[in-house]
């Protein structure tokens, strides 16, 4: 093979990779149950929104302290009050319900057989399937996060956010803190993400895999509520994940969510490997 | 078939290889220290001591990591009687804190507490004191005489002076020696190590780390008798270059509450607990003091009466009471309604109780 069919061959493989890539999205997201799911993380931050105003008119004056109660002077804090609430359930969930139908779905309506007729190697084939996972990740968290901006602010009206530390950052400044929150959330779940391509290439289930994944989301969240078990604390994917609050102090403090973001890729790369263990030598019947 | 499989092997190992590497790099992560000690210029305790009093840095910016583990049952705080200020400090005894630290210049410093979603902190700039509250959403503001000049001790001291003094001062009681330099926040350091002389003392060990470079305490930890980390303080990331000024400016945002200090609100921490008349008597001294409150004809609430139920009970010549024992500090209350405690063993609380 010549050098420029060489290139030719490479450029094609790439160019496969992509089409597969933007197939998969367009699936993911053409899936009614998934349009849905999206709509029902925003119905929940709206919910919590509607829930605050509510208590603040029949409360007026009487302010806590936390990210939720700061809500009600600043409508911007609704993202991250969304974030910090359904990052606890709501989006692994959602993860959980992608990653059960990234391999398994596939496999239980028999078309992951046709999927490795296409021009990609089998690790690529996963490859697409975890970038899918993570831009679900990224979607989930950024409508969750932009959705309580917007509702939070024809709700509350938006200002200067008054930072952890007592100080005041204007509003590009937030809400640029907001979008960094995202992507380090995204981070975390798409972690959780890598646990579910791993559990869904050894089922042909789909909820099986789903449940499963939100089980150990869920079970995880358990641990790391338990504080006879704080040695094991550093080691739970979830431990760090509401770290993200650190980005509201002045100056940010990045430590936590460093420690976090080498948790997270630590998850992915072994759950990822260990996918890929399973699925390049499995026997595909269906 | 044979190269793809070989292919497909080399690509598991590096697989394999990618996994355990993450894995070990978490572990780093997580127990940075475990590196061989620095070899460094041996120091005597005195001579540790003279170059910590004599260290000089423009400033620093550091992060420190408390740890707790007194072997305290995990109490309710809320249903703790005494108000805020009791079960908030027993908050901060017990469990893990991450505390942000800056210093810019001796009138220029700020601490702030950064657990979980709130934070607590104290900033000095210049003569301006704040403490806030984001929990509380509470801001106090004190401003320091500027004329007032620290108290001068009785007799001046150069600080050479002033070690040796303290040096021979806890000298009966106390073994002090330089030993075991390791690493904190990934910096070499010197460990000054108190090791008190009396057995009935629950200390083992008290380990001071100081920065070998900038002669800065960067960490400490209480050993206790059965070799655990009763309380360890200990810096995770520290920076010696000056932080900005704009860190140091607080300005209590809008719509929060501000009380104006004056000197007979004088912070918290050093009001006199209310409704205390008796002062306790202290027996013994060193390590291994013990502090007695005097009988007291209050009955403590219901709560606590609980909480002092389920400890097991104990009798000797003083009296009867209930005992508390934990891995650094034991209690004793009687039924009379006399506190003991001290960082001792039982048996030298009830000497205590008993001499009286």
């Amino acid at each position: 093979m010549s050098a420029p069919e060489a290139s030719v061959a490479v450029r094609q493989r790439r160019g496969s990779f992509g089409r597969l890539f933007v197939s998969e999205l367009q699936l993911v997201f053409g899936r009614r149950r998934n349009q849905v799911g999206l709509v029902v993380l925003l119905g929940l931050v709206t919910m919590l929104g509607v829930a605050l105003k509510v208590s603040q008119l029949r409360h007026p004056g009487a302010r806590g302290g936390d990210i939720i109660s700061a809500v009600a002077g600043n409508g911007i804090f609704l993202g991250f009050a969304g974030l910090t609430i359904e990052i606890a359930l709501f989006l692994p969930l959602a993860v959980s319900v992608l990653a059960g139908d990234a391999i398994a779905g596939e496999a239980n309506l028999g078309t992951l057989r046709y999927l490795l007729t296409s021009p990609v190697s089998r690790v690529r084939l996963l490859a697409v399937k975890a970038c899918a996972l993570g831009v679900g990740s990224l979607v989930g968290a950024l409508v969750v996060a932009l959705g309580g901006v917007l509702v939070g602010t024809a709700l509350f009206g938006a200002g200067p956010l008054i930072t952890l530390s007592g100080s005041r950052i204007g509003i590009g400044d937030g809400l640029l803190r907001l979008l960094l929150a995202v992507l380090y959330v995204t981070v975390g779940l798409a972690a959780l993400g890598m646990i579910g391509l791993f559990v869904s290439t050894l089922t042909e289930q789909p909820i099986a895999a789903t449940v499963a994944t939100a089980m150990v989301s869920t079970l995880l969240w358990i641990l790391d509520a338990v504080p006879q078990l704080d040695w094991l604390h550093p080691w739970l994917l979830v431990d760090r994940w509401s770290a993200f609050i650190d980005l509201l102090r002045d100056p940010i403090f990045t430590d936590r969510m460093v420690t976090g973001l080498w948790v997270d890729l630590a998850y992915g790369v072994v759950f990822f490997g260990a996918a890929w263990l399973r699925f390049r030598n499995k026997n595909i019947t269906s | 078939m044979t190269a793809t499989r070989g292919a497909a092997g080399r690509r598991t190992l590096w697989l394999v290889a990618a996994g355990a590497l993450a894995a070990a790099g978490i572990t780093g992560l997580m127990a940075r220290g475990a590196v061989a000690d620095p070899t460094l210029p041996p120091l005597t305790p005195a001579e540790l001591l003279a170059k910590v009093a004599a260290a000089d840095v423009d400033g620093m910016s550091a992060t420190f990591e408390q740890r707790s583990d007194l072997g305290l049952p995990t109490l309710p705080t809320s249903s703790l009687p005494d108000g805020e200020d009791l079960s908030s400090a027993i908050a901060l005894l017990t469990g893990n804190h991450t505390v942000r630290v800056w210093v810019a210049a001796p009138d220029k410093a700020k601490v702030a507490l950064v657990d979980g979603s709130t934070e607590s902190a104290a900033i000095r700039n210049g003569n301006e004191v704040w403490l806030w509250s984001s929990e509380k959403q509470q801001a106090k503001h004190a401003t320091l005489d500027p004329s007032a000049k620290p108290t001068p001790t009785a007799t001046p001291m150069s600080p050479s002076e002033a070690i040796t003094k303290f040096l021979d001062e806890i000298e009966p009681t106390t073994e002090v020696t330089t030993s075991g330099s390791g690493y904190v926040a990934g910096r070499a350091v010197y460990q000054l190590v108190l090791t008190p002389k009396d057995d009935a003392s629950l200390v083992a060990q008290v380990r001071v780390s100081v920065d070998a470079q900038t002669f800065v305490p960067l960490g400490a930890r209480v050993i206790a008798d059965d070799g655990t980390d009763a309380i360890s303080v200990a810096a995770t990331s520290v920076d010696f270059t000056r932080p900005s000024d704009d860190v140091f400016a607080f300005a209590p945002p809008p719509g929060v509450e501000v009380t104006e200090m004056t000197k007979d609100s004088a912070p918290s921490g050093t009001e006199k607990p209310k409704g205390d008349a008796k002062e306790p008597t202290v027996h013994g001294t060193g390590w291994t003091a013990v502090a007695i409150s005097p009988a007291s004809t209050e009955k403590p609430d219901k709560e606590l009466t609980t909480i002092l139920e389920s400890l097991p009970e104990v009798s000797g010549s003083w009296g009867h009471g209930r005992l508390l024992s934990t891995a650094l500090v034991t209690a004793v209350v009687t039924d009379d309604g006399r506190v003991a405690i001290g960082a001792v063993t039982p048996e030298r609380i009830y000497a205590a109780l008993a001499e009286r």
